[in-house]
């Protein structure tokens, strides 16, 4: 019961609401007129592809929406929000318009189809790494903002390669530097293990511990110091990555989704301008 | 090689002074005056002398009969002299905020933000200044210096009379002293003040009062025995335990309270070196004790301003149970138990300092004589927390001990939700001349990250030191920093204990860093998070975040940590 007063008294959870009971109220406006017509109108999939067009409009006003942060418009988080469910909406809409998920006709509706399809996969995709990978991140003992990552790279390796200086200078061993130059370089040189870190898999430290159980076996007690410091600097090497990683996809999947979904705003009007011309 | 680059004169601290119009012969007739004269000029350093600051951080004001001159609720940065007339001022109750007239921060005009959306990508940081010179604005200078204006918003005629009739008042002669406290302390004005009589008045901006404060010791005397009568007052008087009791049981009251200072009152330099060495603080020299747990408790402690922190033994070391900012009090209810039953009382859990904090300690035989007998209700216990696992309070003990709690608005971003998009840092950029004024980044707990924005302290130790008071608190207590009259010095940036401010060089509308002619050096101003004071609907971070995950919080009044 406390449970459910405090979602009801959740502003959030009221905003939520809102935007679903107007997402359903205006699926049945379209609807509900778009079934009594089909009977008497000739070509009632306008209502539809025109509710449809207005609906992926809306959708990419957000993005234009970020551009004017200076006004005091509503809440991004809003319109956020309104952005998920109205895409929601608009897949309801295009089913609704081609009466399947795939429609029947020319090589430029099967494109557009297959546009629509992919901006809504790649929203979805979106919407999952958005809830899923800032948590991973968050989990992360020293996460990293993306813009300073090759400097850090960069700190890490620089570390690494004195740390080996060090090690001939003073013990006049080179074992553990020829390791580092045969193996570990390549690991300290860029982001690497990017896949491994995106599914969250653990190769990327099994491979480090393979590389410093293996020189271990060669080192003496001065040596091992030295070894540790090494492997210390590549944990931390491998949180870059991680942060790298994560944060790649992060900002990536938007260059597929926003380029995609401008290409279908664009189409659409063409679409829209064809059936106007040529079908009425 | 000068000759390539654009210059312009390094500013200086009294390149602005208070009053360019003051005179020379004025400021002689000032410091022949019995306030000034007996002070001994020679403990004055030579970079300041006495004659100095009152010939660039004072200025003569005349206000007609009825003109508002300090008004309660403001953060001044200036105290009064007066010179001749009188002036009167309302004690308490205050006047309603609408008698005052507030005013509000002046917001961009529609052109100037659609103009952002086309110029936000051009050069960052440019500035239209004429080289050579900072342009002074005397406008931004009222606002900046004298936060009250000396508008005549009462009829004297018809409201004087009714003001005096309502409102508890005070007359203040020739030689009187007003609003040192809250241009010294930091803290709102606590008083509303008006010229009863044309009156002629000395204003002195707070740097010159520091700096007579600090080198007088009739000044230092004077301030500080104001400082603990007035504060003290008026603080028993708002305080809900004891705003009941009739004038002589509080002036009793106030008469047996003890006033008592711990810690350091320049905080932030000792909180970094205690930071970067990582150690436990509580009960050092950094955090000494203002009770300890198992002593005698000897009476209330009432917290004047900063704040304190409750503990309790844990192991080897101190849990954190909760912390106290101004008008909480600490052992109402024990000391109540205790009285109630006819036993001695200990202190049950331990309070310290954190950074400075003023305490005021009521003794328990005024207690047991004026103050239990007479209360409406017994005190309520403060929420059990010893008993709840030590999980429960990791979130507020890292906000205590990264002193988060001075925050008022606190960006704590939900990183368990932040997408990292840089949404907000862009949205910031867009509206202040193409630089954000925050970094995405600080010190984390859990999901929980505090950024480097300015947090718009209760107690903003950045204000402290800066020369020319470009730094200063708007009424609503936003602090922000006046561009125009910043000299680059750094002072604020360095004082700041959390690095929210940060120094930028300074661009023409070529794109050039502007550069001081004498050295070379880039010219330098320090800029931070102003709340968006200028725009509409916020600050532009939160309303950018598509996630919600970015806050601006004060810990004390929001259910943060509810949420958690």
């Amino acid at each position: 019961m406390g449970f459910v007063t405090k979602l009801i008294n959740n502003p959030s959870f009221k905003g939520l609401l809102v935007l679903w009971l107007v997402a359903v109220l205006v699926f049945l406006a379209i609807a509900g007129p778009y079934w009594d017509m089909q009977s008497i109108l000739e070509t009632p999939e306008k209502i539809s592809g025109y509710s449809l067009f207005g609906c992926i409009l809306f959708l990419g006003f957000f993005r234009v929406r970020k551009h004017l942060s200076v006004f005091s418009l509503i809440k991004a988080r809003w319109w956020f929000a309104a952005h998920t469910i109205g895409g929601l909406l608009a897949l309801a809409l295009y089913i609704f318009h081609v009466e399947s998920l795939w429609p029947q006709g020319t090589g430029y509706v099967q494109l557009l189809a297959g546009l629509m399809i992919l901006v809504t996969v790649s929203g979805c995709l979106g919407y999952l790494i958005e809830k899923i990978f800032p948590k991973r991140l968050t989990q992360q003992e020293d996460e990293i903002l993306y813009s300073q990552v090759p400097e850090a790279i960069y700190q890490i390796k620089t570390e690494a390669e004195n740390l080996m200086l060090e090690v001939n200078k003073s013990i006049g061993s080179e074992t553990l530097s020829r390791h580092y130059i045969e193996t570990l370089q390549w690991f300290f040189q860029k982001p690497r293990f990017k896949l491994s870190h995106i599914f969250g898999s653990r190769s990327a430290e099994h491979w480090l511990s393979q590389q410093f159980s293996t020189v271990e076996r060669y080192l003496d007690e001065n040596e091992k110091k030295y070894s540790e410091k090494l492997e210390q600097l590549a944990r931390k090497k491998l949180a870059v990555d991680n942060s790298y990683a994560v944060q790649t996809v992060m900002k990536t999947w938007l260059l597929f989704h926003v380029p995609l979904s401008a290409a279908l705003i664009l189409m659409s009007l063409w679409h829209l301008l064809l059936v106007n011309i040529y079908v009425v | 090689m000068l000759s390539n680059i654009t210059t312009m004169k390094r500013p200086k601290r009294w390149d602005h002074p208070f009053d360019p119009e003051m005179r020379f012969e004025q400021a002689e007739l000032m410091i022949a005056r019995p306030e000034f004269s007996h002070i001994d000029q020679s403990r004055f350093p030579a970079a300041t002398p006495l004659f100095d600051i009152i010939m660039n951080d004072c200025r003569i004001s005349e206000y007609e009969a009825g003109d508002l001159i300090i008004r309660e609720g403001d953060y001044g940065s200036s105290a009064f002299l007066v010179l001749s007339g009188q002036m009167r001022v309302v004690i308490n109750p205050g006047l309603p905020p609408k008698i005052l007239g507030r005013a509000s921060v002046q917001k961009k005009s529609p052109y100037s933000i659609m103009k952002q959306i086309w110029s936000k990508n051009s050069i960052p940081e440019m500035r239209q200044y004429n080289l050579g010179s900072v342009k002074a604005l005397e406008d931004t200078q009222v606002n900046l210096f004298n936060a009250e204006g000396a508008k005549q918003v009462f009829d004297f005629d018809s409201d004087v009379p009714k003001l005096k009739e309502k409102y508890k008042s005070a007359t203040l002669n020739e030689g009187a002293i007003v609003g040192e406290i809250a241009a010294l302390g930091r803290v709102q004005r606590t008083a509303t003040g008006y010229a009863e009589t044309k009156v002629t008045l000395l204003e002195i901006r707070w740097q010159g009062v520091r700096d007579i404060r600090k080198y007088d010791e009739a000044w230092r005397t004077m301030i500080d025995k104001n400082y603990r009568q007035k504060m003290l007052k008026v603080q028993l008087e708002k305080h809900p335990d004891f705003s009941n009791f009739d004038a002589d049981t509080l002036e009793k009251i106030v008469a047996a309270t003890l006033f008592e200072t711990y810690g350091e009152y320049e905080w932030a330099r000792s909180y970094r070196a205690e930071q970067a060495k990582e150690t436990n603080i509580i009960g050092s020299d950094a955090e000494p004790w203002v009770a300890r747990e198992g002593d005698y408790a000897d009476g209330l402690l009432l917290i004047g301003a900063g704040f304190a922190r409750i503990t309790s033994k844990m192991g080897n070391g101190h849990r954190n149970l909760g912390y106290l900012s101004a008008g909480d009090y600490f052992g109402m209810s024990e000391l109540y138990t205790a009285w109630k039953n006819n036993k001695e009382q200990h202190w049950q859990v331990s309070l310290s300092a954190l950074g400075y904090v003023h305490v005021l300690r009521i003794p328990s035989s005024v207690l047991h004589e004026l103050v239990f007998p007479n209360l409406d209700k017994p005190p309520v216990a403060p929420a059990e927390q010893a008993s709840k696992p030590l999980a429960a309070d990791a979130t507020l003990a890292w906000a205590i001990g990264e002193r988060l709690i001075n925050g008022t608005k606190t960006m704590m971003i939900n990183m368990d939700l932040c997408v990292r998009c840089d949404d907000c840092v862009r949205a910031c950029e867009s509206g202040h001349d193409g630089n954000p004024r925050f970094l995405r980044s600080g010190k984390t707990q859990g999901k929980w990250m505090a950024a480097h924005s300015c947090m718009h302290c209760v107690d903003p130790v950045c204000m402290i030191g800066c020369p020319t008071g470009a730094i200063h608190r708007t009424p609503e207590g936003v602090v922000i920093i006046n561009d125009e009259t910043c000299i680059g010095c750094e002072t604020c940036a360095n004082s700041c204990p959390y690095d929210n401010i940060r120094m930028v060089n300074i661009r023409d509308a070529n794109g050039k860093n502007l550069h001081d002619p004498l050295t070379g050096d880039a010219i330098k101003k320090a800029t931070k998070c102003d709340l968006c004071a200028s725009q509409y609907g916020g600050p532009a971070c939160v309303r950018a975040c598509p996630v919600g995950a970015l806050q601006r919080i004060d810990i004390k009044t929001s259910n943060w940590l509810e949420a958690e």
